[in-house]
């Protein structure tokens, strides 16, 4: 009985509060071409979140976003502080107002980092474990 | 009056006038400003709310939202065209709000042409990413719509508020203009008031109130109160007042006048209570009495009457009637008692003084000094009864005397006796020495008969040189005899007079009683027969009343 309870707890504990886990899980990607080396944070939030839409050489930025799973969901979280579905809405708020055009979206890592490969001005985020050679990483800080 | 009430009429007027306007203000207020601002209000609402049914729909895939937005739809259609309608029923729009209006109303229609196909379609589950143009022109379509009702809402808003503002500001000025007009007003009725109170009361009665106190200070003529309008009350005031002043004067006259005449009159003037306690004297009373005035006042009557027959001296309570009847005098003859006790023979007359409604208020005494007069009585009484000349009883006092003498003699039972003196040669005397020494002689001869006699005997001078002496108590002839002998003896001494020597000697008649008469004739008639046989006899001698005599 103490062994399910604990069980139930932890597995609980991570539900509910899944943003706890510290462990960066994601990767920061952009275009080889591009020379970002670091971000600050910040900034990747107002990129993200559409308020910043012009790279410093007035290219405009081309943001990546994931259909879903646990990369999407703890970028979510730890750089936009939002809950996937918050920021889905949040699309779609802006959408609707035509404040702005939601992003693309692409169901896996795989996808994401073809995307940003392939255009100099896009943006993303990939587990960092599938993380290759194709894209450039940057830094958060 | 006429001020205010012009005044009141120009400010209802007024009043009136700016209630007619600030009626139409907000009849227009109510029936389109208001209207308009609720209207385009309400619109607005309607229009975010139909937007927040549509984003719902949108947002969360929600289809009743998005039907519930299309629903609002012909309400806002309506509610456009109800405002387009307003409009132009007023005059005078400007056009820019009517082409403002009409393209709203277009605008409308084409947004909502395109929502209600669109966001229906997104609800049921299709990818908006297909339709991101189509969003994005809907989305501007609708802030275009929104900033518009917003301004609408915003221009009828403040539309109304410019339009109640006027209105207060005008309301205020009419108010104010009013509260001016009123307050001018009222000062100048205070003035209108003031000044007609001034003319028709104010200078009126202080001309009153300063002729009242000349009055007082001796003033007798206010030419400022005659010439007083008598028409209005106080011009009656004052007329009344003159009228007294004048009817005072004459009073105050009348009361010196009798005053004067009470204090100037030679008889004495003595005012008493009913009590008999003097209350006011006049001047003569004190000169009369020696008294000062107040030795007298509050004094009873008896000070001054000394005797008082009636109601004894003590003063009683309302002594009218029977007390007071026994002082009513008619020129009555008192006595009057002065301060040093002297008595004073007074002629008085007392009556009773009574007030307005005749009741007894004491009574009056006028007295008048009879002391000369009384002199005057007695003297001729004196003359009447005596000799000038000697002073003895004349023939008439003599033949009283005689016949009460006699009448006394004869209730006593005793002897009286009757003399006749006849002087010897008074004529001759009188011729030759002078009617001064005559008179002198007859003087002379009086004293001495007088000194003669015993004091109840009587000398009377009966005429010329004749005396008769009445020897009262007799105890017999030998009396007379004796009494006839001194007086010849007096008779030889001479009378001096002026140095001058008179000699003279007189013949005595003796009549007895009852011996020699019953009664006065008798007696008188024999006595005077005696002296004539002593005359016969050469004079200077006496004789007694023999029946021989008579018979010769």
């Amino acid at each position: 009985m103490k062994l399910v309870t604990c069980f139930i707890a932890f597995t609980l504990f991570l539900i509910l509060f899944p943003a706890r886990m510290e462990a960066a899980d994601f990767a920061l990607v952009v275009n080889k071409n591009n020379p970002l080396q670091s971000m600050e944070r910040s900034d990747v939030k107002k990129i993200f979140l559409g308020k910043k839409t012009f790279w410093p050489d007035d290219q405009r930025i081309e943001v990546i976003l994931q259909t879903g799973g646990d990369i999407h969901r703890s970028f979510a979280y730890e750089i936009l502080n939002k809950s996937p579905r918050q920021l889905s809405l949040y699309w779609k708020q802006a959408l609707f107002s035509g404040t702005g055009v939601p992003p693309r979206q692409y169901s896996d890592d795989q996808s994401v980092q073809e995307a940003v490969a392939s255009n100099v001005q896009a943006i993303g985020y990939v587990d960092i474990f599938q993380l290759d050679e194709s894209v450039r990483k940057i830094d958060l800080f | 009056m006429n001020v205010a009430f012009i005044g009141f009429l120009v400010a209802t007027g007024f009043a009136l006038y700016s209630y007619k306007q600030q009626q139409i203000h907000l009849t227009h207020l109510r029936d389109f400003d208001f209207h308009l601002a609720m209207r385009s209000n309400e619109l607005l609402n309607m229009f975010v709310l139909q937007k927040n049914y549509y984003k719902e729909s949108f947002l969360f895939g929600s289809s009743d939202s998005a039907r519930s937005g299309n629903l609002l739809c012909t309400k806002i259609t309506a509610e456009i065209e109800a405002i387009i309608k307003s409009e132009r029923s007023l005059h005078g729009l400007p056009l820019s709000r009517v082409e403002g209006l009409a393209g709203l109303n277009k605008m409308y229609n084409d947004y909502v042409e395109q929502a209600t196909e669109l966001y229906p379609l997104l609800a049921e589950g299709n990818d908006p990413n297909d339709y991101i143009e189509a969003l994005q022109s809907l989305a501007t379509a609708q802030n275009e719509l929104q900033n518009t009702l917003e301004f609408f809402a915003e221009f009828y808003r403040q539309h109304f508020s410019d339009n109640v503002s006027t209105l207060m500001g005008l309301t205020n000025r009419n108010s104010r203009f009013l509260t001016v007009f009123f307050v001018l007003l009222l000062v100048t009725m205070s003035l209108v008031v003031n000044w007609a109170a001034k003319r028709t009361l104010i200078t009126p009665l202080t001309h009153i109130k300063e002729a009242v106190r000349a009055f007082g200070r001796g003033q007798r003529s206010f030419p400022a109160l005659e010439r007083m309008n008598e028409k209005d009350d106080i011009g009656e005031l004052g007329v009344a007042i003159i009228t007294m002043t004048k009817d005072l004067v004459q009073t105050t006259v009348s009361k010196a006048y009798v005053d004067s005449i009470l204090q100037n009159m030679n008889d004495s003037l003595i005012v008493t209570s009913n009590t008999f306690l003097i209350r006011s004297v006049n001047r003569a009373t004190l000169n009369l009495l020696g008294y000062k005035a107040d030795e007298l006042i509050g004094q009873h009557m008896n000070k001054v009457l000394g005797e008082f027959p009636c109601g004894g001296t003590e003063a009683k309570g309302n002594a009218l009637d029977a007390e007071t009847a026994c002082q009513l005098w008619s020129n009555a003859e008192k006595q009057f008692l002065t301060r040093d006790g002297v008595e004073i023979p007074v002629l008085v007359s007392s009556s009773r003084l009574k007030d307005d409604e005749n009741a007894d208020q004491g009574l009056v005494y006028v007295a008048k000094d009879i002391t000369e007069r009384k002199k005057a009585e007695q003297k001729l009484e004196q003359m009447a009864l005596y000799d000038f000349l000697t002073g003895l009883p004349n023939r008439m006092t003599f033949s009283d005397r005689l016949e009460q003498t006699l009448k006394q003699a004869y209730r006593e039972g005793r002897q009286a006796g009757l003399m006749f003196l006849d002087l010897d040669r008074f004529k001759e005397i009188n011729d030759s020495m002078g009617h001064d020494s005559g008179d002198a002689l007859l003087q002379t001869v009086a004293v001495r008969l007088i000194s003669c006699v015993r004091e109840s005997d009587t000398v009377a001078r009966l005429g010329g040189d004749e005396f008769a002496v009445i020897l009262d108590t007799l105890h017999g002839p030998q009396d007379a005899v004796n009494t006839a002998e001194r007086i010849l003896e007096a008779f030889d001494e001479p009378v001096v007079h002026e140095g001058k020597e008179i000699l003279s000697s007189a013949s005595i008649g003796i009549a007895l009683y009852p011996v020699d008469g019953q009664n006065t004739v008798e007696l008188l008639k024999n006595a005077d027969l005696a002296m004539y046989q002593a005359k016969q006899s050469g004079g200077n001698s006496y004789s007694r009343f023999s029946t021989t005599i008579d018979q010769g």
